[in-house]
Parts: C-alpha cells; structure tokens; sequence
C-alpha cells in the first residue's frame, strides 16, 4: 500500500515532466533522423540509436535522476517521507523502478521508432532487431543506475559526473589501449552496435548488467547507510567552501588531464635505421627499405623538401611539423595511407612511381601537413575544396604550374569529373559529394584546376592570402569571438579574400575548364575516357549466394567505349560511411558495354549488408583510374 | 540520570508508559549527543520536554520515532522496543516536526489522499474539520503557506491519524506569542479530546507552563529533572546578600543544611546569589542571617539553575 501511494504521489508530482521530456526527446529524434535522412550519406537508421544513447538519453536520464532523488533530498522533503510509518527501503524501490521503467521505455521505444524508419531502405530481421533492443535496454539500465547512484551524492553530483567522464575520456583517448574491448564500452563500439545482426554480445550484456547492479547496490547502500545521515549532508546546497575545493579539484583534474594529453601527444614515431633519409630543415625523412628503392626515395624526398621550404617561406611560417613518408611494399601502388602521428606520416609503395605519381604522393603530404598545422580546421566541407587545390597545386609548382605535363592530366582528370556536374549544385561547396562522386584524385584534380582558375584571374598573392588565411586562421579569444568566426560563412571569407562571389567563380572556372577541351594534349587523354556511367545493384544468385550486377548506359554525345578497360569494385562499408576510396582489392576488370551486364560477381555480402561500389575507368592515358560511378547499395 | 531530584520524581508513576526511554546514547562517530537519557511518558499524560538548543531534544524524538537509531540503552513505544515494528508504532502516533518539509507542490487535500494510505485509523472528515477549524485552504499549495500554517497543517495530519500518541518536536518554533498560546491550546484541547498522550519538546518555559502536566529536563544529552513542574519550583529558592555584606562561606541561615544541592553560587548585579535545591520543598518562611533575602524566582530561572548546574 505504501508503496502504491509512492509510486502514485511520484506519477503525480512527475508524470506531466516526464511527459514533456519525452516528447521533447522524440522531436529531438525526429530532426536527428530528418537530418540523417537528408545527409550526403545514407547512414543506417540505427547510427541515430547509437547517437541518441551517446548525447541525449544520458541528458535525459540526468535531468530524471535530478527530478526524482535530487530534488526530494535538496527540499528536505526526505525527510517528511522518513517520518512516515513506511521502511526507508519501499520509497528508493519505487524511485529507482520509475526512472528504470521511463528511461528503457524511451530507449526502447526509439529504436522501434528507428526501426520503423530504417524499414523503408533496410532489411530489419527480428534477430537485427531482437540485438538492438537488448543492447540498448541494458545500456539505459547501466545509464539510470549509474544517475540512481550519483544521485544520492547532492551537491558533489556534478564533480562526480565530471570524474567518471574524464576517466571514460581517458581510457578512450590512452594511446595503445582498446577500451571497446571492455563492457559496457564493448556494446557501444560503433561498427558492432549498428551493423551487428546476428551475434548477440552475451558477456558484455552480462558485464554491463551486473555493472549496473553494483551502482544500484551503492546507490541504496549510500541512501540507507547511517540512517541515510551521508545522503542527507550531501543534500545540502552548495557552500562556499565546497565552491572553492571542487575549482581546486576541477583546476586539479584539468592539470593532469592536460598533462596526461601531453604526454599522449608527445609518443613519437620516427623512421629510423640506416634505410633513411632525411633533411633537417624542414624536418623530413623518407624511408626506402632497400638500396635498390634509394634514388626513388630521394627524387620523393627532393620534390618535397622544395615545396615544404617555398610553402614555409612564402606563407611566412616559423615552423613546420615534420613529415614522414615510409616505404611499404605491401600497399598496391594507388594505395597512400596518411595519419597525423607526431606530425605527418605517409606510408605508400612507391617503388616505381614516375614524376606524377611521386607529385600524388607528396600532394597527400601536405594535405595533411597543412591539416596538421590548422588543427584539422581547415577539414570542414565548405573549406575543403582550398585545401585539396592548394596541396596539389603547390606540390605541381605554383607558378610553374600550367607548364609541367602533371597539369594536363589533371586538367583532363577534371574534365571527365565535370561530365557528371550536374549531379550537384555547386561542386566546390559541396565537396564530400564531389569527392564521393569522383574519388579522391578526382577531387584533388577538380580542386587544383579551380586554384589553377583563380590563379589565372587573380594571381598567385590571392592563393597565397587564401592559404594563409586558414592557417593563420585565430579561433577568437573568447567564445563569443569564436562563435562569431563559425558564423562567418566561408563564401563570405572567399568574397573578401578573392573580390569574387563563389558562385560567379564556380560558373566561370567551369567555363574556362572547357576550354583546355580543346588542348591537343588534354583532348587525347579526354577522348580516350568513353561518355559512359554505370549502375551497380545486387541480386541474389541461383546459388543463393549474393551477386553484384554492374551495367553501364552512354551518356550524352557517347563516341564510343575506347580504349581501357571498366573495373568494378567494391567493399562493406563502415558505420560511418564516408568512404571516397576502396580500400579492399576486390576487382572485376572487363571490356566496358553499355548494353546487358558488364559485371556478374559473386560477393561475400549477405543481405542486410550496405556495400560502397564504384565502377572505374582504366586507360594508359591516365595514371590512375577515373571513377564512371559511385554509390551504396543495401543488399536485400 | 545520576541525581537524586530525577531519580525521586521518576519513582512518581502515575500508569502504564507510552513511552520508555531507558539510558539512551546516541553518538555520531567522536561527538556524542545523548549520554544516557531516561524517561517516562505515562498514558494520558502531557509531558512536556525541555532543554537547551542542541541538548539533544531531536535526537531523542527522532529516536522514538524509529528514524534514527540507538547507539547504546533502549527505547519502548506502548510496551515494545522500538527497535521492533517501528511501522505499526508510528502509525499509533501522530507526529509534528520542528521544520515542516511538506511536498510544496500539493494542496492539503492532496496530502491527505497521499497520506491516508499509512494510517489504517485515517479519519478523513476530522482532518477535513480540523482545517475548516485552522482556516487552512484545502485547495492552496502547501508551497505558499506560511511557517505557522505548515505547523497547524501538520497538527491536522498528525491528528487526523487519531494518534494513541502525539508527539511534537518544538512546535512553536517561529511562531508569535499569540499563535504560539492558540495553537497550544488546540494541541491540548484536540489531543484531549482524542484521549491522546501528548509528548513536546521545547525550550520555552512558557509552552511547558502552559499545558504539561509532567515536565523532563535534558542538559548536555542527559535527563536532570523529571517530574512535576510545581515540585521542581517548589524545591528551588533563590537567597541574596549584597556584596559588601557578604564574606566567603557565609550562608542564608541554617537552614541550608537541609538542602540536597547548590544549584548556583556567585555574583550578579551587585549581589552575591545563592540558588538551593531541597529534596522536600524550599522552607516557606526560613529565618535568614542579616542582610540576606530570598529573591522570587520565575520558572525560566528555575529552568536555568537546573540546566546551569548540569552544564
């Protein structure tokens, strides 16, 4: 009985809040999920899930906790209750399966809501689902136990909160430790939580239950012990006193956060051994595994240490950070993998690259070289497009630019991109579609004929402002400043910079790409790319097994297929989606059609699975292949 | 509880006891609260509980309401140890705190629905009588009532229950004289009514004049005095001799000799005072050496020679 007119008292005194909260946590979902529907990338449905349990149940579950046990210590109104002929134990009880029974059921019911949505474009098994609500429920358990118990810690609460999350932050960030090997961390790991449909994660379920526990038992213990006397004086508001010792303590964790970040900051990884070199200003090395890849190393080397010293003296930079560039004879030769690693680290296999690939290579280099020195600022999207342009563009010379023979492949490598312009509005600003739609190199070879362009119009000072301007960029002092630098749209900062609208500067440098149409040189490479573009889809076989099916129609003023060679590839894409390269070898080479099937595959894939597949262009004319298609197709 | 005044007035039995307290401590780690407190509250009975602030007058209360615990001696409520079934205790007893932490957010008729469910004796049209009675609005939010109308709220509520025993804990703390004299007497003429016994703390020797029948004093987490009001004044006088007059070891007459105790010796305006306890009452026209008299003691300087002594 007693516990009824808890539970009842509670439903009155809370039910209209907890109403309005979930409401507002369903509109929250919906722009969430609209967001993700619009995006350039069709992620799953169920990435929102994994987002929303991150960011916005906790926040949920806070501001609960904060209702239900906060508030009843910090009124005093505990203490009413305790007078009542009623054990200490039945009111907690009622709380704890309140906020238990509101958190899951919102949980719950936002993958049901996710699953409903995912439905239209995904093959939803039970199973899939059966997963997801388990992973979820036991995750909100975890969350409304863990508040249950901070709860009862009053006015140190948010100390508490502030230390778990900078342990977690910690253990996430500790360089050699893999923290998605441990529950309840393992259940979140993002590729597992949204792309897992078979495997039910039974330990890490069990790990996360019985974690969960161990706060429920604190909780109460905390709430019950010495006649609930320690919950009481933490109840009480916030003193003076307390104010100073949690700055000295919140000063306390930021130092050693700090330090630790240093610390991890400061592991190095440098080439070492005789196979080496190196130039020490700016600090460079190239590795080359055997003598017989040394003269390459060293033309690697040459190239990049004139463009890194022009750019540091023309942009006017005190210093760089150093750049490594690491022989790995196990990467096909396209394959460059760059990771900002105490400064940069390049590893490709670049044994027999000629001066173009060499320029690719080094291109990549200061790709991240310039990422490295902005912070990664400069990666935003609206911005990218300067960034790829000038890496390439300076790497291809500058000035000198238009005269090397680099520059009327790219120009080419442009040309045949632009067939498939009117897929987008503005290839510049909306540059994750550009490089999704045309490959990295691609996108480098639009993006260095656009700098080309403004170079052309403006000369190469207005690069160089350009370029300093997002390096030199200052982030403001204050937050106010800062904001008022992200309000500043980067079309308007390319106006100032330029004395060009990028609109009027898209349309031009479009028309003036045309006009190397007509180049001898720039024409025998474009002729030999056919007007064609493709379609990939997946079929189940006879077998039973999944096929991808690769067909290619002509596009307007179609002139014949040439002289290469269609590929197709592909690979399972990752839970974020963002792929414009392939990494996996899987390849299909076959004389191009562009009537029935060019490609029948049988794929490893089962249905349920999302695949990015590209169709490619191979020709001697170029020295990489030219994307005729990209996309993501969900095998059904 | 090592005097002798307490120890004779304890003898003073007067029916079965509601409630018990037997050499109670209570420490919270190093500080001690109670150091062995013993009373009796007979069936019936108005007994007021007086003591300084922080005597440890909540402490007890909230000890024999079963929220805090006994280090060390025992409690009994209606003959059994409260360390039993503290819930079928506290719903014999109606119990008003010295701070009321209502739920600010109900109305008085939404307290008795929340709260009618613990009292199987809930009598809902006395609670409803008794706030037509205080002029309490059953429909405002406890929230915007004033301290003194929280306290007659929970005087309602505490009388609603039909209690056995009503226990008070400062319950006119804050409150104006005025208030303070009417809410007493309805505390007494409602708790009467209900035949209840009536246990209150308070460090107003007013309250206690007013309507105790039995007092108990507790000083320093012990009980000095337990028993009537009347024999207690009536066994402490105060004697005066200007300080000129006076010389070390001079005393009122012979008649001190008769007296248990010394309950304050010293100087106070001018005049060096004597205040004397006697265990069968302070002799009605004793005969005084020169330049002594017998000043008129109130109840507060009673209370405070008592307590003084003790501290």
């Amino acid at each position: 009985m007693g516990g009824y007119n808890f539970f009842m008292k509670d439903v009155r005194e809370h039910g209209l809040s907890f109403f309005v909260l979930g409401l507002g946590f369903f509109l929250v979902l919906l722009v969430v999920f609209e967001q993700q529907r619009s995006g350039v990338f069709s992620m799953s449905g169920f990435e929102v899930v994994r987002f929303s349990l991150i960011t916005v149940i906790p926040l949920v579950t806070f501001i609960v906790g904060n209702r239900l046990i906060v508030r009843e210590y910090v009124g005093g109104t505990r203490r009413f209750v305790e007078s009542l002929p009623i054990n200490r134990f039945t009111p907690l009880l009622v709380k704890y399966f309140i906020g238990l029974v509101f958190i899951v059921a919102l949980a719950l019911l936002m993958v049901w809501f996710a699953a409903a949505t995912a439905s239209a474009a995904e093959n939803i098994t039970p199973r899939y689902l059966q997963l997801l609500l388990m992973k979820t429920g036991v995750i909100a358990l975890l969350y409304w136990s863990v508040v249950f118990f901070v709860s009862f810690t009053g006015r140190i609460r948010l100390v508490i909160y502030v230390v778990m999350g900078l342990t977690l932050m910690y253990f996430v960030n500790m360089p050699n430790f893999d923290e998605t090997r441990f529950a309840p961390l393992a259940i979140m790991e993002r590729t597992l939580f949204v792309f897992e449909r078979d495997i039910l994660p039974v330990q890490d379920l069990i790990e996360t239950a019985v974690l969960a526990l161990l706060f429920v038992i604190a909780g109460f213990s905390l709430a019950l012990f010495n006649e609930g006397s320690i919950a009481e004086q933490l109840g009480k508001p916030i003193s003076k006193r307390d104010m100073a010792a949690f700055a000295l303590l919140g000063m306390g964790c930021l130092t050693v956060y700090t330090t630790l970040q240093k610390k991890w900051e400061t592991e190095t990884y440098a080439l070492s051994g005789e196979y080496v070199l190196r130039s020490e200003v700016p600090v460079l090395a190239v590795s080359y595994i055997d003598d017989a890849y040394k003269a390459r190393a060293q033309q690697v080397l040459d190239s990049l240490r004139v463009a890194v010293e022009t750019f540091k003296t023309d942009i006017g930079l005190d210093r760089l950070p150093q750049v490594q560039i690491a022989l790995n004879t196990e990467l096909e030769s396209g394959e460059i993998e760059p990771e900002l690693i105490d400064g940069v680290l390049v590893s490709a296999n670049f044994t027999d690259y000629d001066s173009y690939e060499i320029a690719q290579l080094n291109a990549v280099a200061m790709h991240h070289l310039l990422l490295s020195l902005t912070n990664r600022r400069w990666d935003y999207e609206s911005r990218h497009w300067i960034l790829d342009g000038l890496s390439r563009w300076w790497i291809e010379g500058a000035d000198s630019a238009p005269a090397s023979s680099n520059n009327k492949e790219l120009l080419a490598r442009a040309l045949v991109a632009k067939r498939r312009f009117y897929l987008q509005k503005n290839p510049l600003l909306e540059w994750q579609t550009t490089s999704d739609l045309h490959g990295f190199e691609g996108g480098d070879a639009l993006s260095y004929s656009a700098l080309l362009y403004l170079q052309e119009i403006k000369g190469t000072e207005t690069i160089l402002r350009l370029a300093a301007e997002y390096i030199n960029e200052d982030v403001g002092s204050s937050s106010i400043e800062s904001v008022q630098r992200l309000i500043e749209s980067d079309e308007n900062r390319f106006e100032q910079i330029t004395g060009v609208d990028i609109q009027t500067f898209t349309d031009d440098w479009i028309s003036w790409l045309d006009q190397y149409k007509s180049d001898n040189e720039v024409a025998v490479r474009l002729n030999s790319v056919p007007k064609i573009t493709g379609k990939v889809v997946s079929v189940i076989g006879e077998s039973g097994v999944v096929k991808l099916e690769a067909q290619y129609r002509a596009m307007q003023d179609y002139d014949g297929l040439g002289d290469g060679l269609c590929v197709l590839r592909y690979q399972l894409t990752s839970a974020f989606d963002m792929e414009t390269s392939i990494y996996e070898r899987n390849r299909d080479k076959q004389p191009c059609a562009v009537e029935g099937i060019a490609h029948s595959v049988e794929s490893p894939f089962a249905p349920g699975d999302r695949v990015y597949a590209v169709v490619e262009f191979e020709t001697d004319s170029f020295h990489r292949p030219l994307i005729m298609w990209s996309g993501r197709l969900h095998v059904k | 509880m090592s005097n002798t005044i307490a120890d004779a007035a304890i003898s003073a039995d007067s029916g079965s006891p509601v409630i018990l307290l037997d050499n109670v401590h209570k420490h919270y780690g190093p500080l001690n609260v109670l150091t062995g407190l013993s009373l009796q509250v007979n069936k019936g009975e108005v007994y007021g509980f007086l003591g300084r602030n922080g005597a440890g007058k909540s402490t007890a209360i909230r000890m024999i309401m079963g929220i805090t615990k006994i280090s060390r001696g025992s409690i009994e409520l209606f003959g059994h140890s409260v360390k039993g079934d503290v819930i079928a205790a506290r719903q014999r007893i109606g119990y008003v705190a010295q701070e009321q932490h209502f739920y600010p957010w109900m109305t008085p008729k939404q307290l008795s629905k929340f709260v009618r469910g613990f009292y199987p004796r809930w009598d809902q049209s006395r609670f409803d009588d008794l706030l037509s009675l205080f002029e309490l609005p059953a429909k405002r939010k406890i929230g915007n009532f004033s301290g003194g109308m929280k306290a007659k709220l929970a005087l309602t509520m505490a009388l609603a229950t039909k209690p056995e025993c009503l226990i008070l804990d400062e319950p006119t703390a804050g409150m104006d004289p005025v208030a303070r004299r009417e809410f007493l007497d309805l505390v007494s003429e409602e708790a009467r009514r209900a035949e209840a016994t009536i246990f209150f703390s308070t460090h107003l020797i007013d309250d206690i004049e007013a309507i105790a029948d039995r007092i108990g004093i507790v000083e320093s987490g012990q009980t000095v005095y337990e028993g009537g009001l009347k024999p207690l004044s009536e066994s402490i006088a105060s004697y005066s001799i200007s300080e000129e007059l006076y010389r070390p070891g001079n005393v009122p007459g012979e008649f001190v000799n008769t007296a248990a105790s010394v309950l304050q010796d010293g100087t106070r305006n001018g005049r060096h005072s004597l205040v004397l306890q006697f265990p069968y009452g302070a002799p009605k026209s004793p005969i005084l050496d020169y330049g002594w008299q017998q000043d008129a003691m109130t109840l507060e300087d009673v209370f405070i020679s008592v307590v003084a002594r003790a501290g």
